[in-house]
C-alpha cells in the first residue's frame, strides 16, 4: 500500500492474489466505512464498516452520489462538492462534522477523502474513509456542556457570596450598633426604648433576607417533578393569600383562559405570587393587573436573554399600573438583591424577581420585563410549547 | 464644615448624623436618600460641601456610579469623597482608591463609627 497522498488507479486488470486479499480484507473492516468514489463522487464499493457505520446495504448504495450521506442545510451550503474539490487539489480533505444515516438519524464523522490518480497524474476518483466519533463527540459535548455549568454556577456563587457580603451584614451590623447604643445610654429610657425598636426591625429584617436566601437555594436542589398545572386555579390561589391586600388597596386582577402547562405547582404558584405580590406592593394607586397567553413565534420574540431553541413559546403577560422603573433597569432586577427603590418606602429583600427568573430557567424558559416609570410594568414569561398541555 | 451624606437607609443617615454631631456640633451635615438626587443637588448647590460620604449600595444610581459622574465633571471633580458600605469588599475598595476616594467600611459599634469619623475628618480638615 502506497503512503503518498496521490495514488494511481488501477485498469480493469483482473486483480493479482495480494490485490484479492487486500479488498477482501477492506470489506471485512468494521469499525471504518472504506468507499471508493468515481470523479463525480458516486459510489463504487461498499464495505461492511460503511453499512454499519451508514445504515445502507451495499445493493442500496452503490452508484448513489456520496453526497446522499450529508445534512441539507450541509448540501446546500455545498459541502461535498467543496471536500472533493479539496481533495482534487491538494490531494486530501479532511473533515468532521455531522453526517445522515439512512434513517435520518445523524452521527459525527470523521473523514479523508483521498484523490486517486491514473498513470498520468489525472484524478480518476476517490478513496473516502469516514470513521464513526458519535460517542466521542457526545462525550466531549457533555464535558463542555458540564464546564459551562459550572463555570455559570461559580459565577452565580462569586455573586452571591458578594451581594451576601453587603446585604445580610448591613442588618446584623446595625442589630450591634443600635446595641452599642443602648449600652451607652442604658439610663436614658427613651433612647433605649427608641434603638430597641430599631433592633427589633433590623432583627426582623435579617429574618426576612435569611427567608427569602432560603427559598432561593431549595429552588436549586434536586429535581422537581412537573405534572399538568392549571394557571387559572394557581392564580386563583394566589389571589387568596393576598386577600387581606387585595381588599385593603382595591385592587383588580384580570384573568381567564390561561393555559394548563406541565410544571411544577409550587414554583409556579410562587413565580405569580412574587409577580402579583410585587405589583400590589409597588404602587401609588389601585392596582390593575392584567394576566394573558398568546403563542408567540420564535422570530416574534425580540428581547430573549438565551438563545430560542425551540420554534414556538407560551407567553404568559403580566401587566400591572404600578410606579414602574427606568427601562435601563429592565435586566438588572432580576439579579440577586436588586432593588430599585428605597426599602422604607417599599420593604423587601430583593430576592423575589432572582427566583422568578430562576423558576423559568427550570422551566426551560426565560422572563423578560418592560417598564416606565409611572407607566406600569410588563413581564413576560416565556415557556417553550412543548410544556403547554392546553392552550 | 459641611457634609454632604448619601445613604438610602434612613437609620444608617440617622446614626451617621448622630456621630458626626457628637464629634463636632458645628458641622453642616446634608443627607439624601438617591443618588441621582445627590447629583442634582451638587450640580446645582452654588457653595459645595467640603466632604462628601457616599453609600456605595444603593438602589437606582448607586454610590460608585456617582463617584464616577463626579469625576468626570469638571466642576465637581476635585471633591473630597469617602466611599461607605458594609462590606469590605476589595474590588470595591480598589475601585474607590482608583477614584481618588477614601473607603470607610461601616463599623457595627457606634463608638467605633465616630472615631473613624472624626480620623477622617481630621485628615480632610489638615
Amino acid at each position: 500500500m502506497e503512503n503518498k497522498d496521490t495514488r494511481e488507479i488501477k485498469g480493469n486488470e483482473a486483480p493479482t492474489l495480494s490485490e484479492a486479499l487486500y479488498y477482501g480484507m477492506i470489506a471485512e473492516v468494521e469499525d471504518y466505512a472504506i468507499i471508493l468514489l468515481d470523479r463525480e463522487g458516486n459510489i463504487q464499493n461498499w464495505n461492511r464498516g460503511a453499512q454499519k457505520i451508514k445504515g445502507y446495504t451495499e445493493k442500496e448504495i452503490l452508484g448513489k452520489n456520496f453526497s446522499i450521506f450529508y445534512l441539507p442545510e450541509d448540501k446546500a451550503a455545498d459541502l461535498p462538492g467543496t471536500l472533493k474539490k479539496k481533495a482534487e487539489q491538494e490531494g486530501r480533505a479532511i473533515h468532521e462534522g455531522w453526517r445522515m444515516r439512512k434513517d435520518g438519524t445523524r452521527f459525527w464523522g470523521s473523514i479523508t477523502i483521498t484523490a486517486l490518480h491514473n498513470h498520468t497524474g489525472d484524478v480518476v476518483g476517490f478513496s473516502k474513509v469516514t470513521r464513526d466519533l458519535t460517542a466521542k463527540k457526545e462525550a466531549e459535548d457533555r464535558l463542555m456542556q458540564y464546564a459551562a455549568t459550572l463555570e455559570k454556577q461559580n459565577k452565580e456563587l462569586e455573586q452571591f457570596a458578594y451581594i451576601t457580603s453587603h446585604d445580610l451584614q448591613e442588618p446584623l451590623r446595625k442589630i450591634r450598633t443600635f446595641a452599642d447604643i443602648i449600652k451607652q445610654n442604658l439610663d436614658d429610657e427613651a433612647v433605649v426604648q427608641t434603638y430597641l425598636e430599631k433592633l427589633d426591625v433590623s432583627s426582623a429584617r435579617m429574618s426576612d433576607l435569611i427567608k427569602s436566601i432560603l427559598n432561593y437555594s431549595r429552588l436549586s436542589k434536586g429535581s422537581p417533578d412537573h405534572y399538568p398545572v392549571n394557571l387559572n386555579h394557581t392564580i386563583d390561589q394566589v389571589k387568596i393569600d393576598f386577600e387581606i391586600t387585595i381588599a385593603e388597596k382595591n385592587a383588580q386582577i384580570n384573568y381567564q383562559g390561561l393555559p394548563t402547562l406541565n410544571g411544577h405547582e409550587q414554583q409556579l404558584s410562587q413565580l405569580f405570587s412574587n409577580l402579583i405580590g410585587n405589583a400590589l406592593k409597588f404602587t401609588l394607586r389601585s392596582p390593575i393587573l392584567f394576566i394573558r397567553s398568546q403563542r408567540k413565534r420564535r422570530d416574534e420574540i425580540t428581547s430573549s436573554p438565551i438563545d430560542l431553541t425551540e420554534e414556538y413559546y407560551c407567553e404568559i403577560v403580566v401587566e400591572d399600573n404600578g410606579i414602574g422603573f427606568e427601562p435601563k433597569f429592565e435586566k438588572q432586577i432580576f439579579g440577586m438583591f436588586q432593588r430599585l427603590h428605597n426599602k422604607q418606602k417599599y420593604p423587601g429583600t430583593g430576592i423575589g424577581l432572582s427566583i422568578c427568573k430562576r423558576i423559568m430557567e427550570y422551566h426551560h424558559g426565560f422572563i423578560t420585563a418592560q417598564s416606565q416609570p409611572d407607566k406600569g410594568s410588563l413581564f413576560s414569561l416565556f415557556f417553550p410549547e412543548t410544556k403547554v398541555i392546553k392552550w | 464644615m459641611k457634609i454632604l451624606a448619601v445613604d438610602d437607609d434612613d437609620a444608617d443617615l440617622e446614626i451617621f448624623c448622630e456621630s458626626i454631631s457628637l464629634i463636632d456640633p458645628q458641622i453642616t451635615c446634608i443627607t439624601l436618600k438617591k443618588g441621582d438626587a445627590a447629583l442634582a443637588y451638587l450640580q446645582e448647590a452654588t457653595l459645595l460641601p467640603d466632604l462628601i460620604f457616599l453609600d456605595i449600595n444603593m438602589p437606582g444610581l448607586n454610590g460608585k456610579e456617582l463617584l464616577k459622574l463626579i469625576r468626570t465633571s469638571t466642576r465637581l471633580a476635585e471633591l473630597k469623597v469617602v466611599m461607605l458600605s458594609t462590606s469590605d469588599d476589595e474590588r470595591d475598595i480598589h475601585e474607590s482608591k482608583q477614584l481618588q476616594a477614601d473607603y470607610l467600611v461601616k463599623p457595627a459599634s457606634f463608638t467605633v463609627l465616630v472615631s473613624s469619623l472624626r480620623d477622617i475628618l481630621d485628615r480632610h480638615r489638615n
